[in-house]
């Protein structure tokens, strides 16, 4: 029987297991991503309601092989995203859940993911969070993107011409513009993260959700669609509140 | 005993019942074979014929055997009043406990992209319609306040919006008998949150 471990962590997922336990995907501050079976919590006094998605929590543990055994759970201290906001945060975990292995040693990506939710809490603008989330998911997993240097000859981005970023090898200028090319001074924006203007949110999107697949391979991300859904639905209402106002709505991941 | 092919094939069959393991599988079994065999006939009739004969009501979802189901083909409930429930064990426990005289619409599941469950899975484009056909002018969420079902509420809101239909959810808080003390910070949370004139 080996020692019982602790760390503070977040409930990426929470689904029921056996007859009334909880099978929960966390993320710790420093034992990286684990699988954590809550005996008997979907019992009467069970703690279900503690062990749920985005709960920041003081966690107890007992190792064994794949997936270890809790035995506690204090909530640190209480995060409530508005209901609006939960489905671009569960973007954030199905990112994770598709990008980390259980047992994976994560580094940072720890702060990063408490960072973002701290800013989705504080009602910051969804699209800056998400884009410097997946930026510094991608950075802190070894898979940075360098947008201010060609990766061929290492020379310095110009803004007035047109780049084509190779997912797995970088930025390689282009004469013309093709698809998914981009103007020089939009992937310094990016690098800078400066996302002010909204053509460099665009090209931002388009472009790490590409690299991002890349990454994800076949598996294809099931918040990504619900976020699309009611991204529609936002435009639909915008539609109907200002017919003549040309406003932009697309979904945020 | 010694365990026959078919009794293995049996054992493993039962297995696909949620929280069967394979302990309560053979006990399932043995008892089924030794004790019971005309119950056992009968189990499998049922079962068979529940297979071939129920199917989903097509306008609210919910189980049945006719295409269209009880509540929705009874005259005598309201229509304009329409209360989306997450399965039909909460369906039926809604009708019984309170004097529900509206219809239902069954969701079978919530929202929960992580579980490869989204709007289509849910038959969301039935709901749409349903609130399209333009009689429902209130709808009241039975929603477990989980994450899944916070995120399946808020959905099903934004949807409802263009029809301008008035949406409303079940309050949440402190449960009758429950103790003050010993309720989790959210549950806590909510009901000051909803606390009421009294
Ligand atoms: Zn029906």
């Amino acid at each position: 029987m080996s020692q019982a471990q602790e760390d503070e962590a977040y409930v990426l997922h929470s689904r029921p297991w056996r007859e009334t336990s909880l099978l929960l995907e966390v993320i710790t501050a420093n034992h990286g991503r684990l699988g954590l079976v809550a005996r008997g919590a979907r019992r009467g006094k069970g703690q279900a309601g503690v062990l749920q998605a985005f709960h920041f929590l003081q966690l107890r543990w007992s190792p064994r092989g794949e997936l270890h055994t809790l035995i506690g759970a204090e909530e640190i201290e209480p995060l409530r995203l508005p209901a609006s906001i939960l489905p671009a945060a569960l973007y954030l975990n199905e990112l994770l859940l598709n990008l980390l292995a259980r047992h994976d040693e994560c580094g940072p990506v720890y702060s990063i993911y408490h960072h973002a939710l701290r800013r989705l809490q504080a009602a910051a603008a969804l699209e800056p969070v998400l884009r410097d989330f997946e930026l510094d998911l991608l950075d802190a997993l070894g898979f940075g993107l360098t947008l201010d240097k060609e990766c061929l000859d290492g020379a310095a981005v110009d803004p007035g011409l047109w780049y084509l970023y190779q997912p797995r090898q970088g930025l390689i200028k282009i004469p013309e513009t093709v698809e998914n090319a981009m103007l020089g001074h939009i992937c310094l924006a990016i690098a800078a993260r400066d996302w002010s203007d909204s053509a460099t949110r665009r090209a931002a999107k388009r472009l790490l959700r590409r690299v991002l697949d890349v990454h994800l391979g076949q598996r294809a991300l099931r918040t990504r669609e619900l976020l699309r859904g009611l991204a529609r639905m936002q435009q639909r209402k915008d539609r109907a509140s200002v017919e003549d106002h040309g406003s932009e709505a697309s979904s945020p991941q | 005993m010694s365990i026959t092919p078919l009794l293995e094939q049996l054992i493993e069959a039962l297995r696909c019942q949620p929280g069967v393991g394979p302990r309560s599988a053979s006990r399932i079994a043995f008892h089924l074979l030794e004790r019971d065999r005309h119950k056992a006939l009968h189990l499998a009739e049922i079962l068979r014929q529940a297979v071939e004969r129920l199917g989903h009501c097509e306008q609210c979802r919910n189980f049945s055997e006719t295409p269209l189901c009880s509540i929705c083909s009874d005259p005598r409930r309201q229509s304009d009043l329409l209360c989306v429930v997450e399965n039909p064990a909460q369906l039926a426990a809604m009708d019984h406990a309170i004097h529900f005289r509206g219809r239902y619409h069954v969701l079978m599941g919530r929202l929960s992209p992580l579980d490869g469950i989204g709007p289509e899975e849910l038959g969301m484009d039935r709901l749409e319609q349903r609130l399209r056909e333009g009689e429902i002018k209130e709808m009241v969420l039975a929603i477990s306040p989980s994450v899944e079902g916070e995120v399946t509420a808020h959905y099903i809101s934004e949807m409802a919006h263009p029809f301008g239909v008035r949406v409303t959810r079940l309050a949440q808080g402190v449960p009758m008998g429950g103790e003050l003390e010993s309720l989790d910070s959210g549950t806590l949370t909510r009901a000051f949150e909803l606390r009421r004139e009294y």
